[in-house]
């Protein structure tokens, strides 16, 4: 059984012939186990401690619920990097497919293959019992871009290029915006004085009120003295003017 | 999550961002300017009225009082009373209308004004000046 598999050209049509990489299930070993409890945290722990029979370097243990008990996986860590380093190398570029037990395959993030490989094939305990084999897969069943007839996908480069062109408007709009705001904040303060905005409003109070009256005094004496001066003329602030 | 979804979430989450700190900012910078024309506009009556009727003006204002009656050789009788100057002169009646249009259109704060006839010829004035 090889560890993994490339498809042909006729039936993957994505960018390249040879960019589709399947991990095979025969990396992994499998139990089905019917542990006395419902949390997945203690089934792992239960598993790690009681499944001996799996190889002492498939260290990395993964559990799902099925059915009343748990499928139970494990890996070998270090011999799975080993794999992968090696489609690495081989097929640029690649894509990776991950298989839960009785589902068909969906594309995974390379990048992130280290952390989701951990539970996403199986092999089977027993050896005459088969997944469905990857050729009998109906692809065009499969999300994009794994269909054939790729409608309305849109080209990778082109997505990309808008998506960053918008981020980029995004970017430049921001920024002068927020230098429009920090350009009103310095105007702010530059009004600012030593004295207080409560302060600054009484002491135009008060000269507002000297101010007003001031001016009614000037007026009153100003009128009084054009229109007639009789022997004795007091003003004052309080009482306007009077004649004596 | 494949490249569909991505193309999708990508820029509708970008936008919300962009439209929610677009908002955020415009608000900011309406709030500021307002606060900026409010305070403008008092800076400025205060600085004009400031100019006038502050303390330190009024004394320039006396200074300038004394000067003029200096300059017409009108020699004042003064006295203080708590927060008050008060000026008692005699005035020819050639004089009387350029010192008196000079005093009320001058910022001295006057307090009391009285004026009295003496004769044809002199005018007897007592100006009390707020210090």
């Amino acid at each position: 059984m090889p560890l993994f598999y490339i498809r042909n050209e006729d039936i993957i049509t994505i960018e390249s012939p040879e960019d589709a990489v399947i991990i095979s299930p025969s990396l992994y070993w499998y139990e089905y186990v019917e542990f006395p409890t419902k949390s997945l945290s203690k089934a792992k722990r239960l598993a790690d401690t009681f499944l001996a029979s799996r190889p002492s370097s498939y260290t990395k243990i993964y559990v799902e619920r099925h059915g009343q008990g748990f499928d139970c996986y494990a890996y070998d860590p270090e011999r799975l990097k080993v794999q992968i380093d090696k489609i690495s190398a081989k097929h640029l570029p690649r894509y990776f497919l991950q298989q839960l037990a009785d589902q068909l395959p969906v594309r995974i993030d390379a990048l992130s293959i280290a952390e989701m490989i951990n539970g996403i094939a199986v092999e089977i305990a027993n050896p005459k019992e088969q997944l469905r084999s990857i050729d009998t897969i109906d692809f065009s069943t499969l999300p994009k871009p794994f269909n054939r007839h790729r409608q309305g996908t849109l080209p990778k480069y082109l997505g990309i290029t808008l998506i960053g062109v918008f981020l980029l408007s995004m970017g430049v709009d921001l920024t002068l915006r927020y230098q429009a705001l920090q350009a009103t904040q310095t105007m702010v303060e530059q009004t600012r004085t030593n004295r207080s905005f409560y302060e600054i409003k009484s002491l135009l109070k008060r000269f507002e009120n000297r101010q007003t009256k001031q001016e009614k005094l000037r007026t009153a004496i100003q009128q009084a003295l054009q229109h007639r001066l009789k022997d004795h003329l007091t003003c004052s602030i309080q009482s306007g003017c009077t004649y004596e | 999550m494949n490249r569909a979804t991505l193309y999708l979430l990508i820029p509708s989450l970008s936008l919300l961002i962009w439209l929610g700190v677009a908002h955020y900012m415009a608000s900011q910078k309406e709030q500021l300017e307002k606060s900026y024309h409010t305070r403008s506009q008092l800076l400025a009556r205060y600085h004009h009225l400031q100019s006038k009727w502050s303390e330190k003006a009024q004394k320039e204002a006396i200074k300038r009082f004394d000067t003029l009656l200096r300059l017409y050789h009108i020699q004042p009788q003064i006295t203080k009373q708590r927060n008050k100057k008060i000026y008692r002169f005699i005035l020819d009646k050639e004089k009387a209308d350029t010192i008196l249009n000079k005093l009320l259109n001058s910022n001295l704060a006057i307090d009391r004004f009285t004026i009295e006839r003496q004769d044809d010829q002199h005018l007897s004035v007592t100006i009390g000046v707020t210090l």
